[in-house]
């Protein structure tokens, strides 16, 4: 389906009067973005329903809805068979359009990981994990905040998992030993530490801590060797160095000791 | 109480469930001292450790305390609920008691230790309804050998320990340290690093650290991490803590005892001092401004392993250096220390060597050069 077969029906019953962007296709999932009521909103067609995933994400953006950094829902719901979620439009670009803004600009990449901290705050205490914290999932507005997206793969620590053992999913550039390695019982919030802090590195240095690709990541995360090189400039090395601890055990046990290090 | 109250040794005391029944806390008086002047400095520990793996235990006095797994005949100590239930109950004894620093009691886990985990867990829970805002609880850590030696095992340990949501002030680490034939310290890297890094990630997440039956081996572990507490004993009791010494009976022996060594940084067996004394080598074995080591190595001293003094010899060395190795807070002029105090040790030896003393068995140097060679490496 794209927006030319919506049909008068469809769009009267959601009240879109146009379309501000182009549609763009994402796993299970078209992504619309019409003008409904005369506001901007993201229209999201599920091909398969509200799955297990989206169940959960939807439940965390409801149960946490009175944060200001992560997306809204206005509405679920169903169209025929079809399952629709209409979001609001959050204007701005994705981090990883404008990364190249935060090249060596201490002070935004120290602010920006300090909002993104506050915003996961809550989250981190109600015992989920986000689990893919990455640019791509994280759009600034046009005031400078960000909005932390796609909690699509976060993790309830204390429901049932969603994945099997042996396997997370994770984008390799910004994912946790614990993520590379499989290691279910080791997802948590230090997880989403350890991700943050290569997010604030990447984002000063505009290349990751680790390695340029995956194997050189995973080798050597298995060297279990944790040195990195940071530019004198660099004020965030003390953050990187206790949130990229290999082991979960040693990054910082309370979020406020993560947070004293910016 | 002699060593604490009238040589300053320590700062204060450590009670075993194994040697203590539970009234003796209860007198008016422990040893002709006030018992509240004493209760105020002590810790007791209820010793749980064996029951799980033994339906006997009823040693010592721990089947004294009606609320201990020793006390209970039947199997129902090892059900989930009954381990949590005494638990429980030996931290009411000790509030009871009025202790401010309580150790929760804690059983070993020599298999499954996910299982030993969702017990701490359990107890953490029940902790953070039930905590006593005046007191301290540390949590029991029984670690045995197979699993010190394993780091993915201490990993996952660790991982569990310093969870967001643990309630507990600390931790009460055992560690089982089995040892060769003829040592009385386990100089295994393996042993050596992952104690350790129980002891500096606990200690880096901001819990309070008891490093429980140390040996004198415990500076080594000191020189890196800045443990909070570290509880010693007269040498022959606790040379070597081993949960099996609570399941099954291992007396000692007779013994004429030890000469501990500040300068050797080893115990010499009594009949060594003769010999060393035969061959003007004293100086290089005493122990400095230590009333006791100069008792027990006058010439004819009657050497036993029964007089307090032979005890009191140790003690009061270990708790000078320990207290001097804690006194210095820069953690890499620390190791310096240390691996000074060993190169003093090995070069004392060989002094000896020169003097045609060559020790043997635990009183030879078979320790110090992997001492040196791990700070070395850290």
């Amino acid at each position: 389906m794209n927006v030319q077969v919506f049909t008068p029906n469809f769009l009267k019953h959601f009240g879109i009067s146009g379309f501000y962007q182009q549609e763009k296709k994402g796993g299970q999932k078209m992504v619309y973005f019409p003008i409904c009521n005369g506001e901007y909103v993201v229209l999201k067609h599920l091909h398969s329903g509200l799955g297990d995933r989206e169940t959960r994400e939807m439940e965390i953006y409801e149960k946490f809805k009175a944060i200001n950094g992560i997306p809204k829902i206005i509405k679920i719901e169903q169209y025929g068979n079809e399952t629709f979620i209409i979001e609001e439009y959050i204007e701005g670009n994705t981090l990883i359009d404008i990364a190249n803004q935060y090249a060596g600009n201490g002070d935004s990449v120290k602010k920006l990981i300090w909002t993104i901290m506050d915003i996961m705050h809550p989250i981190w205490e109600a015992k989920y994990v986000h689990r893919d914290i990455k640019p791509e999932n994280i759009i600034i507005r046009l005031d400078g905040t960000p909005v932390v997206i796609d909690f699509g793969i976060a993790r309830d620590l204390e429901a049932n998992s969603i994945t099997g053992a042996g396997w997370q999913p994770k984008s390799w550039r910004f994912a946790s030993p614990e993520q590379y390695q499989g290691d279910k019982d080791k997802i948590s919030y230090r997880t989403d530490f350890f991700s943050l802090g290569i997010l604030a590195y990447y984002l000063f240095h505009q290349y990751l801590p680790f390695g340029n690709n995956e194997q050189e990541i995973s080798n050597k995360f298995k060297s279990k060797n944790e040195s990195f090189i940071t530019h004198k400039d660099f004020p965030l090395t003390n953050f990187c160095i206790e949130a990229l601890k290999f082991s979960p055990a040693e990054r910082p046990r309370k979020i406020k000791d993560l947070i004293n290090l910016l | 109480m002699d060593s604490h109250f009238k040589n300053g040794i320590g700062d204060g005391f450590i009670f075993c469930a194994y040697s203590f029944e539970p009234d003796f806390y209860t007198k008016e008086k422990i040893n002709k001292i006030d018992s509240l002047q004493v209760l105020e400095k002590s810790f007791i520990d209820l010793q749980y450790f064996g029951k799980k793996e033994s339906g006997n235990i009823g040693k010592g006095k721990l089947s004294l305390y009606p609320f201990h797994p020793a006390a209970d005949q039947g199997t129902a100590s090892q059900t989930t609920c009954y381990m949590e239930s005494s638990i429980i109950n030996g931290v009411k004894f000790q509030t009871d008691l009025g202790l401010t620093d309580i150790i929760i009691p804690n059983y070993y886990e020599n298999d499954d230790l996910g299982q030993f985990m969702g017990l701490v867990a359990t107890i953490n829970k029940w902790l953070k309804k039930n905590r006593i805002g005046s007191k301290r609880y540390y949590m029991t850590i029984p670690i045995t050998y197979h699993t010190i030696i394993d780091a993915k095992k201490i990993d996952d340990l660790l991982y569990t320990l310093t969870d967001i949501d643990i309630e507990f002030d600390g931790y009460y680490i055992v560690c089982e340290p089995k040892l060769e034939i003829r040592q009385k310290i386990n100089i295994d890297f393996k042993y050596l690093r992952n104690l350790s890094r129980v002891l500096e990630v606990l200690k880096k997440q901001k819990f309070i650290t008891i490093y429980s039956y140390a040996n004198w081996d415990t500076m080594i572990f000191l020189a890196t991490c800045d443990i909070d507490y570290i509880t010693i004993a007269t040498y022959e009791n606790l040379r070597s803590f081993n949960i099996k010494r609570f399941l099954s009976s291992e007396d000692g022996g007779p013994s004429k005892g030890w000469y501990y060594s500040e300068k050797l940084l080893n115990f010499i067996k009594a009949p060594f001092i003769e010999l060393i004394r035969q061959q003007d080598g004293l100086e290089l074995i005493k122990n400095e401004k230590n009333i006791f080591s100069d008792i027990i190595l006058e010439a004819n001293y009657p050497w036993s392993n029964q007089k307090a003094d032979v005890h009191k010899n140790y003690i009061l060395s270990i708790d000078r250096i320990l207290k001097e190795i804690g006194s210095i807070d820069n953690l890499i002029d620390r190791k310096n220390f240390v691996i000074r105090l060993i190169d003093r040790a090995i070069d004392s030896y060989n002094q000896l060597e020169v003097k045609s003393v060559y020790f043997q068995d635990e009183s030879r140097n078979y320790h110090l050069g992997v001492w040196k060679s791990y700070l070395l490496a850290k």
